[in-house]
């Protein structure tokens, strides 16, 4: 593919996202489409928008966060990710255990809303 | 609480090599809509210059780039979320200067979102609101004009940017969850922030695109 039409502006900045570490990458994905939401289908509505444009990097927050969920973690690591980052309270179960099936219904609906965009 | 400095994404880029810009520009378009799913092999990127929707999706991201222009927009918050209302901007709603702080559960409160009082839907760590109208639009304008070039190529890509700033002084005031992480019942403990949240959108379908603010807020936690 002939990418030199493509401004020098745009691939720098496509080059430093994807060139971040999987935890932040969770964190952005976080800040972006969680913290600010009411509710899980506010997530999926503004992760849906995004799809139909472009999954770049909603597939890049995808891997990182199964990256996150696969491998082991500091403790303490997902519950900062979902009570901090993600500003959403789990009361129920204040775990990385508790965070970790936080994450995993996130993980599940980026996955949904890209196989839609497919 | 002030907030610990933050990189905003448009500040000090880490680009990588030319090659990686490469493959990166190639997945854009392997990404972009519509078109090319993801269960395409990498086979495919080989034939992808040919390929009609990857030629469409660079198109349409060189046009959003184009017509958003080298000129940041200015934004007033007020008037961007009356407009915008339809494509789910709500600073004003959520974070606006005039909720009130303390909980009265008869009416929405910057404190009652800690405890998920009704209208809010979910109890939240860290709620907060500006301290006035003219920090929020001087603060969000100033991010926006010293990071457009950042804004921009986000915008172009997949029409969403996201990012945090420590604006240097305090602009917001609210609470966070002092039971957070485990340490205790849930319990509001009056903050005051330095740190912003922002996210800007392209309006879906726009020709020429159109930008706007979904919420840019003081964040109480980075």
């Amino acid at each position: 593919m002939d990418t030199s039409g493509l401004p020098e502006a745009v691939r720098a900045r496509i080059a430093e996202r994807t060139a971040l570490p999987a935890i932040d990458k969770v964190r952005a994905l976080l800040h972006g489409y969680v913290s600010d939401a009411e509710t899980l289908d506010e997530i999926r509505r503004d992760l849906r928008s995004t799809a139909r444009t472009n999954t770049l990097f909603l597939q890049q927050y995808l891997t990182a966060l199964e990256t996150i969920l696969s491998e082991p973690q500091t403790p303490g690591t997902l519950l900062r990710l979902v009570e901090g980052d993600g500003n959403w309270g789990i009361d129920h179960d204040q775990t990385d255990g508790g965070a970790a099936v936080f994450l995993a219904q996130l993980a599940q609906l980026l996955r949904d809303v890209i196989a839609e965009a497919g | 609480m002030t907030g610990r400095p933050r990189r905003a994404y448009g500040g000090s880029p880490r680009a990588g090599s030319v090659a990686q810009a490469q493959d990166s520009a190639a997945e854009v378009a392997r990404a972009g809509r519509p078109g090319s799913g993801l269960s395409r092999g990498s086979d495919d990127v080989a034939s992808a210059s040919t390929a009609n929707p990857d030629d469409v999706a660079m198109r349409d991201v060189m046009r959003r780039y184009d017509q958003l222009g080298d000129e940041p927009p200015r934004f007033n918050v007020a008037d961007n979320d009356a407009a915008y209302n339809t494509e789910g901007a709500h600073t004003i709603d959520r974070h606006g200067p005039d909720i009130p702080l303390r909980r009265d559960t008869t009416g929405k409160t910057i404190e009652g979102r800690i405890y998920g009082d009704d209208p809010w839907q979910k109890s939240a760590t860290a709620s907060y609101k500006w301290v006035d109208p003219s920090t929020m639009n001087r603060e969000l304008n100033r991010y926006v004009r010293e990071n457009w070039t950042a804004i921009r190529s986000d915008l172009a890509v997949d029409e969403f940017h996201e990012s945090t700033f420590d604006a240097g002084h305090r602009v917001g005031q609210g609470y966070y969850n002092k039971g957070m992480y485990g340490a205790g019942p849930r319990e509001a403990e009056y903050g005051e922030t330095s740190l912003v949240r922002v996210r800007i959108k392209v309006v879906a379908g726009s020709d020429p695109a159109e930008p706007f603010i979904v919420s840019a807020f003081p964040a109480g936690l980075g």
